[in-house]
């Protein structure tokens, strides 16, 4: 009898012991299905406009970064290549999506989960929230944390003035896209202490005629990005005015550096990568404000050719990638 | 002509680009946008390519590498492209060659400035001293070495040249540059620039002269007018057209320096169109004019009979018996009084070049190139065709490059051009690549290629003839009536580094070049009134070479630059040299003269560029340059000893305002003597002073 007592104690208690880890499971797993920032569910889905070497060397970075302390789950989808996209939206935690076209289709679907729209730039980010939010800040309220690629214009001001102490006029052309925000290029000239010169560039007039004399009577040049035919198009007759009158031009890409530009500060795809994998991190904890994220990180590039032309020294200090921008 | 898939094929992809002019209205700025490509290079497929991406070596000098260099003359600044040879045949004959033996009138390399080619029909060279470009015009040269037929056409044979000069829109006001030296050197270029309302002008007026190598009678005088006007009517459309003339005295040798003058012009338009996003368009045409005429020791037809009717001898009733017709002949007084050869020849030439080209980059995975081309070159020459009028040949091309981005790390170009002359066979030449990157730091290239270059216009017509009513007394040198085009297979291995934040960079070339039916020249027994051989030009020559070759360039900021080349090239081949059946065209081991063609080609030579700007703005550079030994001919036993040298500058400019004065102070070979590819021209150290003002 005592026998058969203590068997029949043990096998209780050993079926409650194993019990007890599906109960846990259980518990966490509702606990973790009513609070979607739990640190304990990670799953990252990436959507990438295209599959390019810089769009694969951002998500390549992140998952290298979030892989190290724990195990990470992701999925990468090139856009336009996959239609099984509604499963896998209800399975992952977080979407992350790389450039324009990924982050359009994705929106258009106004997922539930908190998403990172990254490589967007302002203007991209703002016609895709109107489209299908309404607003920005409906957007910006159901979850859409973007991550904007343009760099603020204060700092290619401030790169100016540490290559250039003597600068009085800021030479800006604007084009089509961004006509309508002279006021606020004018503002942060005005605010530096500095005298704007504003050029909006008009694609049916001779371009030339229209940049030298405002080329011409600056100290820098800064021309605003614009879209791909503006940029490519005045950009060979912006760097030879800017030779001519030996002004320098402060670009805002690497490529605007290599075709003649003394510098550009600009988001490179390690500063991208940088900053998405600490928001999928902010993105994960309960008190999370979702709101538009500037470029916290910069890169800044010279042109020694175009410095050694205009008898500049380049300070060493800033040509890194250089952190937490300094500009 | 070209068959059906082949136009439809061009046919489409061109429709599609003019079917595309309407503006994008897409007003919002993407990704792309921003991270939109420039300016980059775009001479070896035509599409706009980081040098990652180009399907061959490619070497590039910039502004800053030309002013920190110590070239004095236009083609001094080729000592910086690994493989390339620069040599004088006269001080005012310099040549250019890359791998290829350099002769007098150098060959099978593609020369163009902002895309017109410069390359003369009439005799299958560049004229340098005739291009009215010097180093201070010019913004940067882009150097494809290895061939580039595939994008440039025939002439690329063996490499290719763009040299691309300031724009006008460079520089604002006159600017006044006079240099004075040694070997009676003394050159001076007034250059004004200017904005008439829409138009962007310059034009440059440049005189030079100097008296030669010591001792040799090879001096030159040269003037060139050069205009340049660029027109933008809309940020999309571009026009740009240049004119210039040029006047040259000078001379050929070196057996007997005779004097030669040039004339030359030529007229060069392009209209290139920014169709949108992703296309561009491009039209260009182009006209050479180049005329000489060549000073010649006048002989009557006594003289030729009695000059050259001993076949060396003796007199001309010795051991020659002439026919009963110029027995006759000789029989009047008269006759014999005539000149036949004239104290001075005339020669013309005229090129006239049309192409269409369109980039198209609607994918990001692949981007391509298409292009139809025409060009008729046709010449005149008393001499060198016998005076029977115009010879014309008409050639057309077709062509494209194509270049796919297989995944993140491996990109594949290829490029076909299909060329046709008149009344001959078309002729495929192509280069397939890929490109593989270890790391961004580090790629790796794989190429290989087929080329034809087609004989000249000279080359193929070549009679020149002396003869006396109808009788022809004199026949030096002709053109076999079978001669084709030489054929290149090359294959290449390349690798492209860069480190310590891209400030240096490396780039190696290893290669393997089969060349076969080169053309030259053989002598093969004619039966003449004074002669006993003939020369013909004919495909007599076969290479192999094999080498490897690297540059490495050094700029960690904006003092201190350094360039360092090196080249070895293993050359194996024969050159048919003497044949013994008349009118042969199989060369005959055992029987026929076949030379070796070894040491025709230096084997190692290298370069080093070091400049420096010190802080109060002066830039010294010092340049060192090695060509081992070499045989300028290939029937040479000896070869011409190879020689080290080092040249010296030391430059400042001054700045006022917004005016400039710089001075500058060269001196090149600041050492011993040597020996400029022939061993009677004496390289002695030459000096040279520099000044230039001008205003921004």
């Amino acid at each position: 009898m005592l026998i058969d007592t203590i068997k029949s104690r043990l096998f209780k208690v050993l079926g409650a012991a194993l019990w007890l880890p599906r109960a846990i499971t259980l518990l966490v797993f509702l606990f973790a299905s009513t609070n979607s920032y739990s640190n304990k569910l990670e799953h990252t889905l990436f959507i990438l406009s295209k599959d390019t070497p810089d769009y694969r060397k951002i998500v390549d970075t992140i998952t290298a970064d979030k892989a190290k302390p724990k195990k990470y789950g992701y999925t990468i989808l090139i856009q336009g290549q996959n239609t099984e996209i509604e499963n896998l939206l209800k399975t992952t935690d977080i979407i992350v999506t790389l450039g324009t076209d990924a982050a359009d289709s994705l929106l258009s679907k106004t997922p539930t989960q908190p998403v990172i729209n990254t490589l967007v730039t302002q203007s991209a980010f703002d016609a895709l929230a109107i489209e299908y939010y309404g607003d920005v800040a409906k957007a910006i309220a159901s979850g859409v944390n973007p991550i904007i690629l343009d760099q603020p214009f204060e700092r290619r001001l401030n790169l100016a003035r540490r290559l250039s102490k003597n600068i009085t006029n800021v030479g800006v052309m604007l084009g089509p896209s961004a006509a309508t925000k002279s006021s606020f290029y004018t503002g942060s000239i005005n605010q530096k202490e500095l005298k704007p010169q504003i050029l909006l560039i008009d694609s049916d007039k001779n371009p030339i005629r229209q940049l030298d004399p405002v080329i011409k009577s600056s100290d820098v040049f800064i021309p605003i990005a614009d879209s791909h035919l503006i940029n490519v198009t005045t950009a060979k007759w912006i760097l030879q005015l800017a030779y001519r009158h030996r002004v320098p031009v402060i670009g805002y890409s690497s490529n605007y550096v290599a075709a003649g530009a003394l510098a550009s500060v600009y988001s490179s795809p390690e500063d991208v990568a940088k900053q998405t994998t600490e928001l999928i991190d902010a993105l994960l904890t309960e008190n999370h404000i979702h709101q538009i994220h500037e470029p916290q990180y910069c890169t800044i590039k010279f042109n020694e050719t175009v410095a050694w032309h205009l008898n500049i020294i380049t300070p060493e200090d800033l040509e890194k990638n250089t952190g937490r921008c300094n500009l | 002509m070209l068959n059906w898939h082949k136009r439809v094929f061009f046919g489409l992809g061109l429709s599609a680009v003019l079917s595309s002019y309407a503006a994008s209205d897409d007003w919002i700025i993407t990704e792309d946008d921003l991270f939109a490509k420039i300016d980059t290079i775009s001479g070896v497929t035509h599409l706009q390519q980081d040098l990652q991406q180009v399907p061959a070596a490619v070497t590039i000098i910039d502004r800053r590498t030309i002013e920190s260099s110590t070239a004095v003359d236009l083609v001094d600044i080729f000592r910086l492209v690994p493989g390339f040879q620069v040599y004088f045949h006269h001080a005012n004959k310099p040549g250019v060659a890359y791998h290829a033996p350099g002769g007098e009138y150098s060959r099978r390399l593609e020369v163009k400035i902002d895309g017109r080619s410069v390359y003369e029909p009439l005799l299958s060279s560049v004229e340098w001293n005739t291009l009215g470009i010097e180093l201070d015009d010019i913004e940067y040269i882009e150097v494809v070495r290895g061939s580039n037929s595939a994008a440039d056409g025939s002439n690329a044979f063996l490499a290719s040249i763009n040299l691309v000069t300031r724009s006008p829109l460079a520089d604002l006001g006159t600017k006044y540059s006079v240099d004075s030296g040694s070997q009676g050197l003394k050159r001076g270029t007034i250059s004004h620039a200017s904005q008439l309302g829409q138009l962007a002008s310059r034009a440059t007026l440049k005189v030079s002269e100097n008296d030669g190598f010591a001792g040799i009678n090879d001096a030159a005088e040269t003037t060139t007018f050069r205009y340049q006007g660029l027109w933008t009517p809309t940020i999309t459309d571009s026009i740009s057209f240049q004119v210039g003339i040029g006047d040259s005295d000078t001379s050929i040798g070196p057996d007997d320096y005779f004097a030669r003058s040039w004339d030359n012009k030529y007229q060069h338009f392009s209209w290139k169109k920014v169709a949108n996003d992703w296309s561009d368009l491009e039209l260009s045409i182009y006209h050479n004019a180049i005329d000489f005429v060549d000073e010649d020791r006048a002989a009557t037809v006594a003289d030729v009979l009695g000059y050259w009717g001993d076949f060396g001898n003796g007199s001309v009733d010795g051991d020659v018996a002439l026919s009963p017709e110029v027995q006759a002949l000789m029989m009047n007084e008269l006759n014999k009084q005539q000149y036949i050869i004239q104290p001075a020849y005339a020669h013309y030439s005229d090129r006239w070049d049309a192409e269409i080209r369109s980039n198209i980059y609607r994918r990001d995975d692949v981007r391509m190139s298409l292009g139809l081309a025409s060009r008729q070159d046709s010449l005149r020459s008393e001499l060198f065709l016998s005076d029977v009028g115009k010879v014309k040949q008409t050639s057309n091309r077709a062509y494209t490059n194509v270049e796919w981005t297989a995944n993140n790390n491996l990109v594949f170009n290829y490029g076909q051009v299909i060329e046709k002359r008149k009344n001959k066979a078309s002729k495929n030449s192509y280069r397939i690549a890929a490109n593989y990157e270890l790391s961004k730091q580090h790629i790796v290239r794989f190429a290989a290629s087929q080329s034809y270059r087609e004989p000249s216009l000279l080359e193929a017509n070549h009679n020149s003839a002396y003869s006396y009513n109808e009788i022809i007394l004199n026949t030096p040198i002709r053109s076999d009536a079978n001669i084709k085009e030489e054929r290149l297979i090359s294959r290449e291995m390349g690798y492209l580094g860069s480190f310590i934040e891209n400030s240096l960079s490396l780039d190696i070339r290893i290669f393997e070049e089969r060349l076969s039916d080169l053309i030259g020249e053989r002598r093969e027994p004619y039966i003449g009134e004074t002669q006993d051989k003939i020369n013909i030009i004919d495909n007599v020559e076969n290479m192999d070479l094999q080498g490897i070759e690297w540059q490495l360039q050094y700029k960690p900021s904006n003092k201190l630059l350094i360039n360092v080349n090196h080249s070895y090239i293993d050359v194996d081949g024969d050159s048919w040299y003497l044949s013994y059946t008349p009118n042969d065209d199989i060369a005959t081991p055992g029987v026929d003269k076949i030379l070796p063609m070894d040491h025709v080609v230096p084997q190692n030579m290298s370069n080093v560029l070091v400049s420096y700007q010190t802080n109060m703005g002066v830039r010294l550079s010092g340049s060192y340059h090695y060509k081992s030994g070499y045989k300028t001919k290939v029937a040479h036993t000896n070869q011409l000893p190879g020689y080290s040298r080092i040249d010296l500058k030391a430059s400042k400019r001054w700045l006022h305002g917004n005016h400039w004065l710089e001075l500058s102070l060269t001196a090149q070979n600041a050492g011993s003597d040597y020996s400029e590819h022939h061993g009677f021209n004496n390289f002695e150290s030459k000096y040279v002073l520099g000044f230039k003002i001008g205003s921004h």
